[in-house]
């Protein structure tokens, strides 16, 4: 079933390029319009769908589902809460916060390693881009 | 004669203290990435495109092709001393480099790699010297529909060399392909595919992309795993090869690098599979083929000295066509745009200081890189100690921090993570990631000359069949798009089939 699941999502994907590239409109052969690849990329990506989901319907002997572990998605939330809340709450707070969840969950720790492991990365890191590199972050609460 | 004063021009250029400084840190770095376990070389580049903003385009570029050809060398460290590559195109090194580190001959094991490598790279560097000017002052006269033919040429000989599924791999290059038209129509500055977000009307930044897909995601997929970095106990001494050792490398080491060198310069082949067709090569003319995977000094000097001048063969077609052949090449066409270079035919006469400058940096840097890698090898072998739990999370906030740094804004931190996200699923998934990253770099040329061609010829697509050279690459492109329906051989497959074996 795992080709009929890309399938299904690359379906969805063509569907969208198809209409979205029609209402940009396509233009015709001797003047091709802004939606005129993506038209073709769109019906070619569709084709290759339909057969991902007729090749995938009946399930191989011994293929198991993906699944995907809990560490993985932890890390993901992590990772996009980090880009949402990181002008609100500032750079060092932020990267310290997902550092120690990072630390965390690749490997237990006692926890004032963990903290302090995750204090001098985010430290190293703020001196590295902030002051040598002038990257300028957001400051947050601890600008205000 | 040109040539030479050519290169003396370029070594002025580099032999500046900073250019030194710069080629010193790019070989440096792309040996780290080599030895590194999960950071390849073109999550790297784009890691560290973003600090170079500030420095001079053709310093910048110094650094950055000092990481992709740096990398080739230090992948066999990890190869033959954990038996874990630290680059695809070290996979190969680890069925004999491991097997001799084990008889404690590791030091011959890493000796033969990095002469093997330097002796590649230097031929590699000379062909790359000859050949691309002379491609360039040809592609002179390529129109739209050419460029339209090597574009697609490159796209499908992508997909034919992947290993998985032709299906799999054509649908990512038409994803990439799809997502090469978001942002501005360059025509009719119509926006296409941003849903009215202004990040997005530029297109996806090739640096968010690489990072996601080739850096993040690999972290995503191992984190909390843990993975054997267990060090052979093993004295590394006589690091200089015999005699006999030379003679059994000789041959291999020439095969590899001119097979290495010739198939870099095609899409799609790039470093890691020339190792596994010289590997198989190797094998096969071997007189005791029964000596390979027991620690056969062959099994390695072919394969290292055919990544690295696989690495030389790609700058040809990307510094002489602006055609990138494979991930690290697509990351590098990206940056030379990003620091304001225009890639293409016109860029080695209107850049002369790029061009040899980079070429006299890489005769430099292979020297550097000899240097690094054979006297300082206990230096990359107590790297090796470091945990993975704690290099993955530093390599995690570096490509953070980087994707920040672009623009100074968390959008674009948020686009990484979405693409790291979309990078772990095509892991998991069975999804190449190459013909997706080569085709969105190529797109934006592709679609270019396929409406400009189809403008010219009133909207006829004869017209890539009636031009002489755009119909050999229409041609060479279908027998390689049809032929996988006739058969399942192809070469991707069957090499890694041979080495498996």
């Amino acid at each position: 079933m795992r080709e009929a699941y890309s399938g299904f999502f690359f379906l969805g994907l063509a569907v969208l390029a198809i209409v979205e590239s029609l209402r940009m409109g396509t233009g015709t052969m001797k003047e091709p319009g802004a939606g005129f690849l993506s038209l073709s990329m769109g019906l070619v990506i569709a084709v290759f769908s339909l057969v991902l989901i007729i090749r995938g319907w009946k399930p191989e002997p011994g293929s198991r589902p993906v699944k995907h572990s809990v560490t993985t998605i932890i890390a993901l939330v992590a990772l996009f809460a980090y880009s949402l809340i990181m002008d609100r709450i500032g750079f060092v707070i932020a990267t310290f916060l997902l550092v120690t969840v990072l630390f965390h969950l690749a490997e237990r720790r006692r926890w004032w390693v963990l903290l302090g492991m995750s204090a001098l990365v985010t430290a190293v890191a703020y001196l590295l881009f902030g002051v040598v590199l002038k990257v300028y972050f957001p400051e947050g609460i601890l600008g205000s | 004669m040109e040539a030479l004063n050519h290169l003396i021009y370029g070594f002025g250029i580099v032999l500046q203290p900073a250019n030194i400084l710069f080629c010193f840190l790019g070989v440096f770095m792309g040996t780290l990435v080599g030895v590194l376990p999960g950071l390849g070389s073109a999550a790297a580049i784009s890691l560290l495109l973003p600090t170079l903003f500030h420095v001079p385009g053709v310093s910048a570029m110094i650094m950055l092709a000092g990481i992709c050809y740096g990398a080739m060398y230090g992948g066999s460290t990890t190869s033959i001393l954990v038996n874990i590559p630290g680059e695809v195109a070290s996979v190969v090194t680890c069925i004999d480099g491991y097997q001799m580190a084990l008889q404690g001959r590791a030091g011959p094991a890493l000796g033969i790699a990095a002469f093997g490598s330097f002796i590649a790279g230097t031929f590699g560097l000379i062909g790359l010297m000859l050949f691309a000017p002379l491609l360039a002052s040809f592609a002179l006269r390529f129109g739209p529909p050419e460029y339209f033919a090597l574009a697609f040429m490159s796209l499908t000989l992508v997909t034919y060399v992947s290993k998985g599924s032709v299906i799999r791999s054509l649908m990512m290059g038409c994803v990439g392909l799809l997502m090469s038209t978001v942002g501005m129509d360059p025509i009719t500055s119509t926006s296409r595919f941003t849903f009215g977000l202004t990040a997005l009307l530029d297109g996806f930044e090739i640096v968010y992309v690489a990072m996601g897909l080739f850096g993040l995601s690999e972290v995503l997929l191992n984190l909390g795993e843990s993975m054997n970095q267990e060090i052979l106990q093993t004295d590394i001494r006589h690091l200089f090869p015999t005699r006999q050792d030379w003679k059994d490398s000789a041959k291999p080491i020439a095969r590899g690098t001119v097979v290495g060198f010739f198939l870099g310069i095609l899409p799609g082949f790039g470093s890691a599979i020339t190792t596994f067709l010289s590997y198989a090569m190797e094998k096969k003319l071997s007189r005791h083929p029964e000596k390979f995977g027991k620690g056969a000094i062959e099994g390695v000097a072919g394969p290292e000295s055919a990544n690295n001048a696989a690495s030389s063969g790609t700058f040809i077609p990307l510094l002489s066509l602006g055609i990138p052949v494979n991930v690290s090449s697509s990351i590098l066409l990206g940056s030379l745009m990003i620091l304001g270079f225009q890639p293409g035919p016109l860029l080695i006469n209107s850049r002369p200081d790029l061009f040899w400058g980079l070429i006299a940096s890489m005769y430099l840097g292979n020297v550097l890189l000899l240097v690094l890698n054979l006297p300082l090898i206990g230096l990359w072998v107590q790297l090796l100690r470091v945990p993975y739990s704690i290099l993955g999370v530093l390599i995690v906030i570096f490509c953070e921090i980087g994707a920040f740094s672009v623009n100074s804004s968390t959008e674009g931190v948020l686009i990484m993570n979405l693409f790291g996200l979309v990078g772990y699923l095509m892991k998991r998934y069975k999804f190449e990631g190459a013909p997706l990253i080569l085709a969105l770099v190529l797109g934006p040329m592709l679609e270019n000359s396929l409406r400009r061609s189809l403008m010219m010829s009133e909207g006829s697509p004869w017209i890539f069949f009636t031009r002489p050279l755009s119909l050999v690459f229409m041609v060479v492109s279908l027998v390689f798009l049809i032929s996988p329906i006739f058969t399942h051989e192809r070469i991707g497959k069957i090499a890694i089939e041979t080495v498996e074996e």
